[in-house]
């Protein structure tokens, strides 16, 4: 099968101490059994069988075969979404990783987007929960029914059905990047902000935003205030912008569940002054509405889906391929932001299910350059805000949370830290 | 419930100290309570190291042996004694001194260059003793040429590390001018070999933009506004 368009990015900029990877995690009420895991794993892959694929290197692009072996099951480890070798995962481009209660999956951003990812591990949790707890759970186009044959559409690129005639430049101003110490041995690390998801709404509501331009808001501050902190010179100050994934199945009629995602970046340039609160998220706000229409996203779909159709590029050979897409990367990639913040929304589970699932994570990945990122997750009343950071300073999380709570809204921490 | 006097933010039970802030987490109410599980395992997976490039450089310059000997043997199965297969060991000197010796042992810079330069001379050595014509070649052009290019990879070596602690402008100067001296300096070594010691010519077609290059270089290490300007716009 061929790679999605967005995809194709993804194994061109890997390396070994880097994958561009995802984690959704369910946490259930009792520990988990791995065996019955191992099951539900097999009959979610018969569904979806998308999920079972290896990324295999041809001469001109990567491509993906299906394999009729099981992706490994294994015991999570203190560092999530540290790379993922795909020689050591059997060739496979995901993961299944379980932790007392939890299970977590993996995903390389080569299969699937959040999205595609969440109802891939709410069908993985159901099928567990009918196998464990003989639960009839209902099944919709969220927790896919396991008996059904899988549907060619969920497995079609959306970009290439979308795309139109008209192209833009990719090239923005770079952004600000956070600088810290390296973690040497690779360490991820992990701090979960949990808040109430209707406190949050409720404060969303009161400036008339919604809450991932409300959080946005409050993350763009806080790297400007770190940027202020570190750099004295007014005129060095770099522009603050936060990547803004956004889910192209809102604008776009698609099913697809491999990726269909693009980005925004919102943000501001600190050089004009200080940015107060609510300047911010007007700032944020109307530029979501300026860049979040089916008009504008689909010139971004079409350039990039143009430049996969450019004959030269096509006939390159991969290595020379690889490189060129590592230096284009390296230019409009990471680049031009100071983080990402991916916000997948509000989950909701059937009520057969729910019962069981105690709580949801999303996590991103590191990303190639930006060190600090964050993900967010809104399940059972609680809103997740998941930091993955590769530096040893927690400066970012540190501004960002208390600012929330200055904001009014109470902000509960954890940690993979160390004892 | 704890709270974490520094930040503010509310802490999970299993957290034994803040997160953000790193403050110890101490509360009398639940000094006896047991704490729960960590959110994570403690087993945590570690990037590969580096890779083993001493390794595989000890191994290469073990599998260059082996054209090494086939060229000898050929040789001399073929003119019954050792000619031309000189060639290929100073050839298979300079890579291996060049390429396969730093990433063996960790030399200063000032013997790696000084190796170099000697892998040159053997090279050169036996290209002379091979052809056997007068000695001037390689005492007033060869010998002289190398050694001249060391010391001015040895001096912009100098120039580009962090122990230098000039202005990066005027490093560039200082390298920009030994560039245009090296070039004089094999002007008269070539003149030397010919037996003409004269003024040189074709060389200061490089010295002069090499100086007047340099000098405007020094000249924009004086403004501070304008080396802020480009520093910003060759930023990387």
């Amino acid at each position: 099968m061929k790679l999605d368009n967005a995809a194709l990015i993804y194994p061109a900029t890997m390396n070994r101490n880097w994958t561009a990877l995802f984690r959704l995690s369910a946490t259930l009420t009792e520990p988990i059994d791995e065996d019955i895991l191992e099951v539900a794993l097999k009959r979610t892959l018969r569904r979806l069988p998308w999920f079972a694929f290896r990324l295999k290197r041809g001469l001109f692009w990567f491509y993906l075969e299906h394999s009729d072996a099981l992706p490994k099951i294994e015991p999570d480890v203190g560092n999530p979404c540290v790379r993922m070798r795909l020689k050591d995962n059997n060739g496979f481009c995901m993961r299944v990783r379980f932790y007392e209660n939890r299970i977590a999956v993996e995903f390389f951003h080569v299969l699937t987007d959040g999205t595609g990812g969440l109802v891939f591990l709410q069908t993985l949790v159901a099928e567990y929960l009918r196998l464990r707890y003989n639960a009839g759970i209902p099944r919709s186009n969220r927790v896919l029914d396991c008996a059904e044959p899988p549907r060619p559409q969920e497995a079609e690129d959306s970009f290439a059905t979308h795309s139109g005639t008209i192209t833009q430049t990719r090239r923005e101003v770079k952004a600000y990047h956070i600088k810290g110490t390296d973690e040497r041995t690779g360490f991820v690390h992990i701090i979960t902000g949990s808040m109430d998801s209707d406190t949050v709404l409720k404060k969303a509501r009161e400036k008339g935003v919604t809450v991932t331009e409300y959080l946005t808001a409050v993350l763009i501050l806080s790297v400007d205030a770190i940027q202020r902190q570190n750099v004295a010179h007014v005129h060095r100050l770099k522009p603050v912008k936060i990547c803004v994934p956004i889910n192209l199945r809102n604008v776009f009629p698609s099913e697809t569940l491999r990726n269909f995602a693009n980005y925004v970046n919102p943000g501001i340039d600190p050089r004009l002054g200080v940015y107060s609160f609510d300047e911010t998220l007007n700032i944020v706000h109307h530029f979501m509405a300026m860049e979040v229409t089916e008009k504008l996203l689909n010139v971004k779909i079409t350039t990039n889906v143009q430049t996969e159709r450019n004959v030269l590029l096509r006939i390159m050979p991969l290595f020379i391929k690889n490189a060129a897409m590592k230096y284009v990367y390296s230019q409009v990639g990471d680049a031009i932001s100071s983080t990402s913040l991916s916000n997948l929304g509000v989950t909701r589970l059937p009520d057969e299910m729910s019962k069981y699932v105690r709580r949801m994570d999303f996590i991103l990945g590191p990303l190639a350059d930006n060190r600090v990122c964050a993900a967010a997750l809104t399940y059972n009343g609680r809103l997740r805000v998941n930091f993955t950071r590769t530096i040893a300073e927690p400066t970012l999380e540190r501004e960002f949370f208390t600012r929330l709570i200055k904001l009014g809204i109470p902000v509960k921490i954890q940690s993979n830290q160390m004892e | 419930m704890s709270y974490c006097v520094n930040c503010g933010v509310e802490l999970d039970k299993s957290e034994p100290r803040c997160p953000l802030c790193g403050a110890e987490v101490i509360n009398p109410a639940a000094m006896q309570e047991e704490k729960p599980a960590r959110p994570y395992p403690s087993h945590v997976e570690h990037l590969d190291r580096r890779i083993d490039r001493r390794y595989i450089a000890s191994f290469v310059s073990l599998l260059l042996l082996i054209p090494l000997f086939t060229a000898m043997l050929t040789n001399i199965m073929v003119s019954g004694k050792l000619t031309w297969s000189y060639y290929v060991l100073g050839g298979e000197l300079i890579a291996f001194a060049v390429f396969l010796l730093p990433m063996i042992a960790h030399i200063p810079r000032i013997l790696y260059i000084v190796i170099d330069a000697g892998a040159v001379g053997v090279l050169l050595l036996l290209i002379q003793v091979m052809n056997s014509g007068d000695w001037g070649w390689l005492l007033l052009l060869g010998l002289p040429i190398t050694g001249l290019t060391a010391l001015f990879a040895w001096f912009v070596a100098w120039m580009a590390s962090s122990s230098c602690r000039l202005p990066v402008l005027v490093r560039f100067t200082f390298a920009l001018t030994a560039l245009g001296l090296l070039i004089v300096g094999i002007e008269f070594f070539i003149g030397l070999y010919q037996h003409v010691i004269a003024w040189p010519q074709w060389s200061l077609y490089v010295l002069f933009p090499c100086l007047v290059l340099g000098s405007a270089l020094l000249l924009l290490n004086r403004r501070a506004r304008l080396k802020a300007e480009i520093r910003k716009r060759f930023y990387f």
